[in-house]
């Protein structure tokens, strides 16, 4: 009957008119935030007792699952959270800092509860304690509570998706000093990993600028990147070198 | 609501089968004290320090090893298990002989009793034998005093630190620590994500 | 490395020409290894650890030829917290250290004080006491059961069991208004009385779980995986638990018939009637069996201390432990003067000067406290004697000699909490 209903409906339109049951107008923006802010996936990182609310926003009764968030990688490689529960000792601070590195762009860090928002209870005493994430890694959502609730979590999370959501694919593709480490931190890495020389080879703007206008197409492109948004040690390396 | 109301009944009503034993602790008081004495009467030692009802030997650092071993295989004593060790710095408090006291918590299993030995240490020569040979357990345990307050037990297997990180540099639990570190949260300056950093 | 420069994927100028630095794993063997032989660094973060432990594995095939293990990613500074800390204050602090079970923390903690302060609580706040930690106890053990179950593949054990013990953190969010970190207990009492009408929810809950044990115990007593992954491995002998100073739940499974509640009686414990399940295997399998039996002595427990809970006060006003009420406050001299005097920096709890040691059986063994009193309201030394730390560091009997693969069962049966692990 159902099949029956649905071809006389068909059967009806015009190729015109059925596209417009058929083909959804968006912007490239927005369709690939939202298949991104609908699966981000954390990864399990558990520190302390914010690990176990962590254990319990994923688990039956809050299902993190529901937003995209359920698949908890065991590796960074495959995660886009990472979701720092539990304090960070100055012990801890180097792992966090690899774990973070070793995940792929785009990533973002939620900091769980008060230790690593600000140091927590270990704020005043805690010699060990590092105080806050945020000294260690960039953070994308702060969630106060010792500890935070799994809702608090969940809306951590949802935050995460706003932020998302609000993304360009143009700001994201910008060389940015995220990545980079901070010479003022480098007392936590004994060997920082060292940094290749600036080439000559084109950067990912001009990558894609080449695509789109083909190759030569923008006189401006090139280099255009190094200085707005680049990295200023390299670049003043880059200049000392060549004066 | 009738459920509450019933259970609220019911508590009130205590059963006559639930006996109380109000005082569990003088029975194995009464055992502490007899093993106190026959521990101090076979190894010679001075008087306990007796606080409610705990008892706790001075024992020299050169006899230690010694004593716990006997402690342990000695079937009268059978302090088989080292429940664990640690160290006070009596830097602020007065009337103490050193400064560093290393307390071995000691448990028998058949006799069900507790005891404490104490070993001073020498703030100067912070040293002391190491009782991991005798207890499995102290060897772990002194590590941690070792990471803790820096006192070094001889002939330890692998004395390092434990808990905090080989390059960490001072002894945290130590009195003349300063009790909010030593500048650990200035070391850190603050990263935001795009935010163009002076590197 | 190279590929990627073609491409133009990554940014300029970021690739590091070698990606770890120094700090690459070597997959040769090290200089004075035998040949066939390799370092594995196992966590700290690693899906079996459940926190931050660390293992310097090695390795000659997949069997494991000596383990180091490194600890202390969570080590936060408890006791040099301490001595900063009143006593009062301390107790927010023992939340933190066994995240697990936080109420039997709190109270081993209360008792301690309790027992260098020479008071003794009333009746009815013994009895809540117990039924909180009996509570936390098989909230404990039903999600280590559960973990157990997920590190072997049988993911929907925890599940389950965190649906059990999302209906005990109700409880205690009843009680204390924190799921996690309860810090209900104070010295010389509680912070509330219990709420109306949890006594009938905490006994509808309780009325359940023989059920929910039965569910679990078929989900992996029946299972052929999970016996096979636990039977035979990580085996503790009876020797090296008592010279480990192993306690709790991992001891009994290894022979050695000792619980603090039933051997040293606190808190009111010899007036109940109980068993204290004992195996002889070691392994992990028999630790498994030993938290089950304990979930089910743990009912025993708390039925009888249900149907017994005396009527009364909580707190013992009459020693100046323990705030008065706030009617009392508001009314009467004497009692605003021992708010004042208790709540004014540089006052507070009169201490003698002495040194207790208190343990209690918290769910992971035997959970001691050692304080140093000063006569002032601060500790002068609080050690904390952490089971998990006791027991951990037996790891290395249990894993050398056998294959890789054993470290997740075995880790999973440890039940090892970081945070009081390393406090």
């Amino acid at each position: 009957m159902s099949e029956a209903q649905h071809d006389n409906v068909s059967a009806n339109l015009t190729d015109e008119e059925m596209l417009k049951y058929n083909v959804l107008l968006t912007k490239l923006d927005d369709f690939v935030n939202w298949a991104r802010a609908s699966s981000v996936w954390p990864m399990t990182f558990g520190l302390a007792c914010c690990a176990i609310e962590m254990m319990a926003a994923g688990a039956a009764k809050y299902d993190i699952d529901r937003w995209g968030s359920g698949p908890f990688r065991a590796t960074p490689r495959q995660a886009d959270l990472m979701i720092v529960a539990g304090t960070v000792t100055h012990k801890m601070a180097p792992r966090v800092r690899r774990l973070y590195d070793q995940m792929p762009e785009p990533k973002y860090v939620i900091a769980m509860g008060a230790c690593v928002c600000r140091g927590g209870p270990y704020h005043l005493y805690g010699y060990h304690v590092v105080k806050g994430v945020d000294l260690v890694v960039p953070v994308d959502v702060y969630i106060p509570g010792c500890p935070p609730r799994p809702e608090a979590l969940l809306e951590g999370v949802f935050r995460v998706q706003e932020k998302i959501r609000n993304e360009r694919l143009n700001d994201r593709m910008r060389v940015d000093s995220r990545t980079a480490i901070n010479p003022r931190v480098k007392h936590l890495w004994p060997e920082p990993p060292k940094v290749m020389p600036q080439s000559e080879e084109p950067g990912m703007m001009d990558w894609l600028k080449g695509i789109l206008f083909g190759p030569g197409g923008d006189a401006h492109g090139h280099g255009h990147d190094d200085h707005g948004h680049g990295d200023h040690a390299e670049s003043n390396e880059h200049q000392a070198a060549a004066h | 609501m009738s459920e509450e109301k019933k259970d609220v009944e019911s508590n009130d009503e205590k059963s006559s089968d639930f006996d109380i034993d109000p005082n569990p602790k003088q029975e194995w008081q009464t055992r502490e004290k007899v093993m106190a004495e026959k521990v101090a009467e076979r190894f010679e030692l001075d008087a306990p320090v007796v606080f409610r009802g705990q008892y706790e030997f001075t024992v020299e650092a050169s006899r230690i090893v010694q004593i716990l071993r006997e402690l342990k295989e000695d079937e009268e004593f059978a302090f088989n298990r080292l429940t664990d060790v640690t160290a006070v710095d009596y830097l602020k408090l007065e009337g103490y002989e050193e400064r560093f006291a290393v307390l071995y918590f000691i448990y028998s299993y058949e006799h069900k009793t507790h005891l404490r030995l104490r070993v001073w240490v020498d703030e100067d020569d912070p040293r002391l034998p190491t009782v991991s040979g005798v207890f499995g357990a102290a060897n772990w345990g002194e590590r941690e005093v070792y990471d803790m307050f820096g006192l070094e037990f001889i002939g330890h297997p692998n004395l390092e630190r434990i808990l905090l990180p080989t390059n960490f540099g001072s002894f945290p639990l130590r009195k003349d620590y300063p009790l909010r570190g030593r500048g650990e949260r200035d070391d850190f300056p603050r990263l935001r994500r795009g935010e163009k950093e002076d590197l | 490395m190279a590929d990627l420069k073609a491409t133009g994927l990554t940014s300029k100028g970021k690739i590091p020409t070698e990606p770890f630095g120094d700090r690459a794993i070597s997959f040769e063997p090290e200089p004075g290894l035998g040949e066939g032989r390799m370092i594995l660094n196992f966590g700290p973060q690693h899906p079996a650890t459940h926190g931050t432990l660390r293992l310097s594995l090695e390795l000659e095939g997949e069997i494991i030829v000596s383990a180091k293990p490194d600890i202390g990613f969570l080590h936060t500074g408890f006791e040099k917290l301490g001595e900063n800390r009143n006593y009062n204050q301390f107790i927010t602090v023992t939340d933190r250290m066994n995240y697990m079970s936080a109420m039997s923390n709190n109270v081993g903690f209360a008792l301690a004080v309790e027992e260098l302060l020479e008071i003794e609580v009333p009746p009815r706040a013994q009895a809540i006491r117990l039924i909180m930690a009996e509570l936390s106890r098989i909230s404990d053990h039903i999600l280590c059961v559960g973990l157990q179950g997920m590190d072997l593949g049988a993911f929907s054990v925890m599940l389950w069991s965190f649906i059990q013990r999302e209906k005990l953190y109700d409880v205690f969010e009843l009680t204390s208004g924190g799921r996690l970190t309860t810090s209900y207990t104070r010295v010389g009492g509680l912070a509330y009385d219990l709420p109306d009408g949890i006594i009938p929810r905490i006994k509808a809950f309780l009325a359940k779980v023989p059920e929910i044990i039965d569910e679990v115990e078929y989900m992996l007593s029946h299972n052929r995986i999970f016996i096979d992954r636990t039977q035979g491995i990580g085996v503790l002998t009876k020797e090296n638990a008592i010279s480990y100073g192993v306690t709790g739940p991992m001891a009994r499974a290894a022979g050695v018939d000792h619980d603090l509640r039933r051997d040293r009686p606190y808190m009111g414990y010899q007036n109940y009637d109980f068993d204290v399940p004992v195996k002889t295997e070691g392994d992990a399998y028999a630790r498994y069996e030993v938290r089950v039996q304990e979930m089910r002595e743990s009912l025993k427990i708390l039925d009888q201390a249900l149907d017994n809970l005396p009527s009364g006060p909580v707190n013992c006003l009459g020693g100046k432990v323990r705030l008065p009420g706030k009617d009392e406050v508001y009314t009467k001299m004497e009692s605003l003067i021992h708010h004042f005097i208790l709540s004014m920096p540089g006052h507070g709890l009169e201490t003698p000067k002495g040194e207790i040691y208190h343990a209690t059986e918290s769910p992971n063994g035997e959970l001691g406290w050692f304080l140093v009193g000063d006569g002032t309201s601060i500790p002068y030394r609080a050690r904390v004697r952490p089971p998990s730390f006791y027991n951990y560091s037996a790891i290395r009997t249990m894993i050398e000699g056998k294959p890789l693969a054993d470290i997740v069962s075995v880790l999973g049966s440890l039940n090892v909490i970081a945070g009081e692990l390393d406090r």
